[in-house]
């Protein structure tokens, strides 16, 4: 689940309809529904459907033989019952039978892919809030064979789409925009659904909607991502998982600036160093290493993409680089576009030697 | 399931059908040390048979950078995983190259996709195979040029990453077409029997009047060259260009004439012919049909991941910079010897080498008249004498298609205008 909007859905005219709530429908894909339909029955061994289905090759037309194949594939989606694990996930949040108008459920292209979001439509004249907000499901459709896997997913990808639904959420569809430019917002989004799942997942266990051992994947993703709360780590998350009402805004206020938060609490552990905030001045050496999303040291971008292991880098590299950063050592770190630059220098020296003596500074 | 005998693992083995044979197999040889994976004959099949709605993943032909390449992605890495979990012994072979048409290769002592029996999900099914996703048919040039470097250095390419005999930071291209395999698993696979193997030319159909869409040759096809098509929810494969392999093909002019990719072949890798077979599906002695000569004579040309058991009919001179481990896994015991006679080729290889892609038409024999002595000299310290032999190629009625010589003719400009043709 992101906060950004991904991709469109596949357009809705070609959508195969069923409405079973008051004013909100679902709409299936028929890709989707096509596929679903035979791996099913190809998994279950159901007799009598291929039979059914070989009749339909000998129709003539093109078109019509399509939009037989459609229909046919429909009514063996309803008779597998192959979507009733979806309207599940979606009963189970009345804000979103009531909010939005519809769910488009499509095939998810790879693995990652899959999930749920939020579409909203622009305001138009005598159109109402609700009916402007359509939620798309994108899965694979070998997932509907697993009915109880699924539910599990699906709870949590639906609980995204209640809580952007929820005033008391506060949803914004966009992160603040962080100062030190587009790799720190990256890195906020990343820090902002680390929370927000994990949030997501202490509600489901609480509802029995989640295995217990959830709670430890999610520790596992959260001291990764803020390892810089060091031995507060276990409070943090706790925080967030254990969290009856948790808020957009104490999200973003958390991902923007977790020492901050930490610091808020009333412990006297907090006045120690031990949260520094690492672009301070200090050149004593070794330093712990680099983590995504701070600046490189030598060009001063914020970067994701540090060298793994400055110190194994060539040492002709390493002495290039100390020739124009005195003090750098391999511990301070180093972006890969640094380290590109400074591999590939010899080769731009060597070819300054040829260039003509008028463009030679 | 019936035994049949398959002369590229040097033994029997297990296939749902009875084994039969093609007159002539369709049969084709691609010289890898020379494709730059132009694409010319992925755009000339494309061009030709794939260009319509819902064909539009549809690569019949390609050309794959290997090791990471693939098309659809991974797909040798996984059916070989596959077999991998089926042979928990390791897939081995035996024997040793020996000049046995039975057996060229010594034997194959692993299970096929055919002999996998305890792995087949659905028990009913009949061959070890996958289904590819949508997202991995949708990239077909996916690592193009990303050469293999040293183990665990990631930030240099080996310093003499590029002398010979093998190179420390390498790849190559893989041309790829339909083998018309010899037991095709496409066909063993489906259930309707709608899949066919022409008696004249060996050529693998698939009927689309008989097709109903079950996918299982393109989950059964180890090459992953059975595509399957949603609009008309039929599966297409390669058709070996037939009418132009029949002579009727407007540019055929009533002869045998090779297939699109084959005939478009920038790089004049490629070579396609009809083999003549014996009873038991073993080629029959033909010295002078070149691709006899190159398969069974100079032994340079091996099928693709033979241990597949199909009994694939495209044949490869393997890239002789790569990795030895990485070719055998690919192209069976043979590979070490066929590139030693690659790359010290005897008088009537290099001739037969120039007969690729002279001509269009379909070379069913050649015969070499020796020429002068033109060079003499020492090559990796072995001496070595070249000669300007002419090859000449004879098609289907013995008439003949062309000749050529060792050495190119060489056509000196008059210097009056340094840049006129
Ligand atoms: S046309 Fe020939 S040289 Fe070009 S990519 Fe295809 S096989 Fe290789
Ligand atoms: S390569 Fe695949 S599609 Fe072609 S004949 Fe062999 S098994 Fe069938
Ligand atoms: S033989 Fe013909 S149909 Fe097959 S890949 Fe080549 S061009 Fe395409
Ligand atoms: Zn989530
Ligand atoms: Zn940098």
């Amino acid at each position: 689940m992101n906060t950004a909007t991904r991709s469109t859905f596949p357009n809705s005219k070609f959508a195969i309809r069923n409405s079973k709530s008051d004013g909100f429908c679902v709409e299936w894909d028929p890709r989707f529904v096509e596929e679903a339909v035979l791996r099913a029955v190809e998994a279950r061994r159901v007799q009598g459907f291929r039979g059914e289905r070989n009749r339909l090759y000998e129709i003539q037309d093109p078109e019509e033989r399509d939009a037989a194949f459609r229909e046919f594939h429909a009514v063996w989606f309803e008779r597998l019952n192959l979507g009733g694990v979806i309207w599940r996930a979606l009963q189970e949040q009345p804000l979103i039978l009531a909010n939005t108008r519809a769910c488009i459920v499509a095939q998810a292209r790879a693995s990652r892919d899959e999930g749920a979001e939020l579409f909203v439509s622009p305001a138009g004249e005598g159109v109402g809030e609700a009916d402007r907000r359509s939620v798309g499901i994108r899965l694979g459709p070998q997932r509907l064979l697993d009915a109880d896997h699924l539910l599990t997913f699906l709870r949590h990808e639906v609980l995204h789409i209640a809580d952007m639904l929820d005033p008391t959420f506060g949803y914004e569809p966009r992160l603040p925009r962080a100062e030190l430019g587009p790799a720190h917002e990256r890195l906020l989004q990343d820090r902002y659904r680390v929370l927000w799942d994990t949030s997501i997942d202490g509600r489901l266990v609480r509802r029995n909607w989640a295995p217990p051992s959830v709670r430890d994947r999610h520790f596992h993703e959260f001291t990764k991502t803020f390892p810089m709360l060091g031995e507060r780590l276990e409070e943090a998350f706790s925080h967030f998982f254990d969290a009856t009402t948790l808020t957009h805004a104490d999200l973003v206020s958390f991902a923007s600036n977790p020492l901050a938060f930490l610091t808020s609490f009333s412990d006297p552990h907090f006045s120690n160093s031990t949260f520094e905030i690492r672009n301070s001045k200090s050149s004593a050496d070794p330093r712990p290493p680099l983590h995504a999303g701070e600046r490189c040291p030598l060009c001063g971008f914020p970067t994701h993409a540090f060298v793994p292991n400055p110190n194994r880098l060539p040492s002709e590299i390493l002495a290039r680089i100390r020739a124009d950063f005195p003090a750098w050592t391999p511990s301070r770190g180093v972006c890969l576009q640094c380290a590109d630059l400074y591999r590939s220098s010899p080769r731009s020296d060597a070819g300054a030697a040829f260039a003509p003596a008028d463009s030679k500074r | 399931m019936a035994r049949v005998p398959n002369w590229q693992l040097g033994r029997e083995m297990t296939y749902p059908y009875e084994a039969a044979f093609p007159e002539r197999q369709f049969a084709f040889v691609f010289n890898i040390n020379r494709c730059i994976a132009c694409q010319s004959c992925t755009m000339a099949c494309k061009s030709t048979w794939t260009f319509s709605k819902g064909q539009e993943h549809m690569w019949w032909a390609n050309v794959e950078t290997k090791p990471y390449g693939g098309y659809p992605m991974f797909w040798d890495m996984k059916i070989l995983e596959l077999l991998e979990q089926a042979n928990p012994e390791g897939p081995s072979w035996s024997g040793k190259l020996s000049d046995d048409r039975q057996g060229p290769y010594g034997q194959f002592d692993g299970r096929t996709i055919f002999e996998a029996e305890r792995m087949l999900t659905p028990d009913s099914a009949r061959v070890l195979g996958y289904l590819p996703t949508d997202e991995e048919w949708n990239s077909p040039n996916i690592y193009e040029d990303n050469p293999v470097g040293e183990r665990g250095k990631f930030f240099e390419w080996h310093k003499t990453g590029e002398q010979l005999p093998v190179h420390k930071t390498w790849f190559f291209y893989l041309a790829r077409i339909c083998n018309h395999c010899t037991y095709p698993a496409c066909l063993a696979a489906c259930p309707r029997k709608a899949i066919y193997k022409r008696p004249e030319d060996g050529i693998v159909l698939i009927d689309q009047q008989e097709c109903r869409g079950y996918r299982k040759c393109v989950e059964a096809c180890p090459y992953k060259k059975s595509m399957y098509r949603g609009n008309t929810r039929i599966s297409e494969k390669c058709v070996a260009c037939y009418p132009r392999i029949e002579g009727r093909d407007p540019e055929s002019q009533g002869k045998p004439t090779e297939t699109r990719c084959m005939a478009a072949c920038i790089g004049q890798i490629r070579m396609q012919g009809l083999v003549k077979l014996n009873r038991d599906g073993t080629w029959a002695e033909d010295r002078y049909n070149p691709l006899y000569y190159l398969v069974h004579v100079a032994k340079v040309a091996l099928p693709l991941y033979p241990q597949f058991g199909t009994a694939p009919n495209g044949y490869y001179i393997p890239p002789r910079w790569v990795p030895r481990d990485y070719l055998r896994q690919m192209f069976g015991p043979g590979v070490d010897q066929a590139i030693e006679r690659y790359e010290n080729p005897d008088r009537e290889l290099v001739a037969v080498l120039q007969l690729f892609r002279r001509s269009k038409f379909i070379i069913y024999r050649y015969e070499m008249k020796e020429g002068p002595k033109v060079y003499e000299g020492t090559l990796r310290g072995r001496r070595v004498s070249l000669y300007n032999d002419t090859v000449i190629a004879y098609g289907k009625d013995g008439e003949e298609l062309f000749r050529t010589t060792v050495e190119e003719p060489i056509h000196v400009r008059p210097a009056i205008h340094a840049n006129s043709i």
